[in-house]
């Protein structure tokens, strides 16, 4: 092999290993590029999962309220039932025995008056 | 090196680099990919880092929201109940007035005892002259003033004139003792009465009411 030969050779070889440096070092750019890129979805992907988690739990909260107004409401429901229940019982005890009650109040006023015996 | 081989060798610099290039941007993907997936993890571990707080606080906000239902129940009923009793107190109170106007329409010798008895009360709690204001039904009951005054001097030593006003007794029954001068009345009538003894009838009609 000449020398010219040679020097052709060595040629196209550092001819090809610059092609290469290009090609890592454009590879290299475009990694960081998608590393910059990832950082910005990242940020947005743990918000996303935080609102979501948030609204979950919030969810939570409000079922834990509302229970806790269905019982109590229920258990309201009840007392104000009984009452009514009691205030009926009232009703229905003076329609019955009002006039009677009235009569034995009277004999009893009037003897303390010293006019029955 | 012949020409084939020189062209062999070029090809696999070319190939080697490419498949570096393609192995560094793989790595910057899957190191982005795992980013976003620790991102994910780190979002919702740091949101349920707040969960036992928003339920401790939910657990107070409920007991406050029980108690205050609960305590507007409770004074609803209350009025409720009140409202029933007060009901029925003043429907036995209005039977009660109704019996008294009864009897004394039926039993006008009992009547009679009953008007002298409130009659000799009220003089012994003014202790002067009086008049007596009645029903003008209740004046042709010929009440013997005379043996009243009579029975009032031996009771509390005390000599008074008693006599009928003109002015007539608006009331169920009963009578009103007023000293001649205007300055002391005794209401005696059945209304008088049972307000008189309202709190121990509320007593007697709700025990009554409620016994079996």
């Amino acid at each position: 092999m000449s020398n010219g030969e040679i020097l052709s050779l060595l040629e196209k070889i550092v001819k090809v290993e610059d092609e290469a440096k290009e090609v890592l070092e454009e590879a290299r750019r475009k990694a960081e590029e998608i590393i910059a890129e990832g950082e910005g979805e990242a940020k947005k992907a743990y918000e996303k999962s935080y609102r979501e988690t948030m609204s979950l739990l919030e969810r939570e909260v409000e079922e834990v309220l509302e229970k806790a107004r269905r019982e109590a409401e229920e258990e309201a429901g009840k007392i104000i039932s009984e009452a009514e229940e009691y205030a009926k019982k009232i009703d229905e005890r003076v329609h019955v025995k009002g006039r009677e009650i009235a009569k034995t109040l009277v004999k009893e006023l009037l003897r303390g008056m010293g006019v029955l015996k | 090196m012949t020409e084939e081989e020189l062209g062999r060798f070029l090809e696999r610099i070319r190939a080697d680099s490419i498949h570096s290039a393609n192995t560094i941007i793989e790595e910057a993907r899957r190191k982005v990919a795992q980013r976003i997936e620790e991102s994910i993890k780190q979002g919702r571990e740091d949101a349920f880092k707040q969960r036992e707080d928003m339920l401790r606080d939910a657990r107070t906000k409920s007991m406050a929201l029980r108690n205050r239902v609960l305590s507007e129940a409770r004074l609803k009923a209350n009025a409720i109940r009140l409202n029933a009793v007060n009901r029925a107190l003043e429907s036995i109170l209005h039977d009660v007035l109704e019996e008294f106007i009864e009897w004394s329409k039926n039993d006008r010798i009992g009547y009679m005892e009953l008007l002298k008895n409130l009659i000799i009360e009220g003089i012994e709690t003014i202790r002067e002259d009086v008049e007596l204001i009645l029903k003008e039904e209740d004046l042709k009951l010929n009440l013997d003033l005379t043996s009243l005054s009579r029975e009032v001097a031996d009771k509390i030593g005390v000599n008074v004139k008693v006599t009928f006003s003109k002015e007539k007794l608006d009331a169920a029954g009963g009578v009103v003792i007023r000293s001649v001068d205007g300055r002391i009345v005794v209401h005696n009538t059945f209304e008088a009465i049972i307000e008189r003894f309202k709190r121990r009838l509320h007593s007697r009609i709700l025990k009554m009411l409620l016994e079996k």
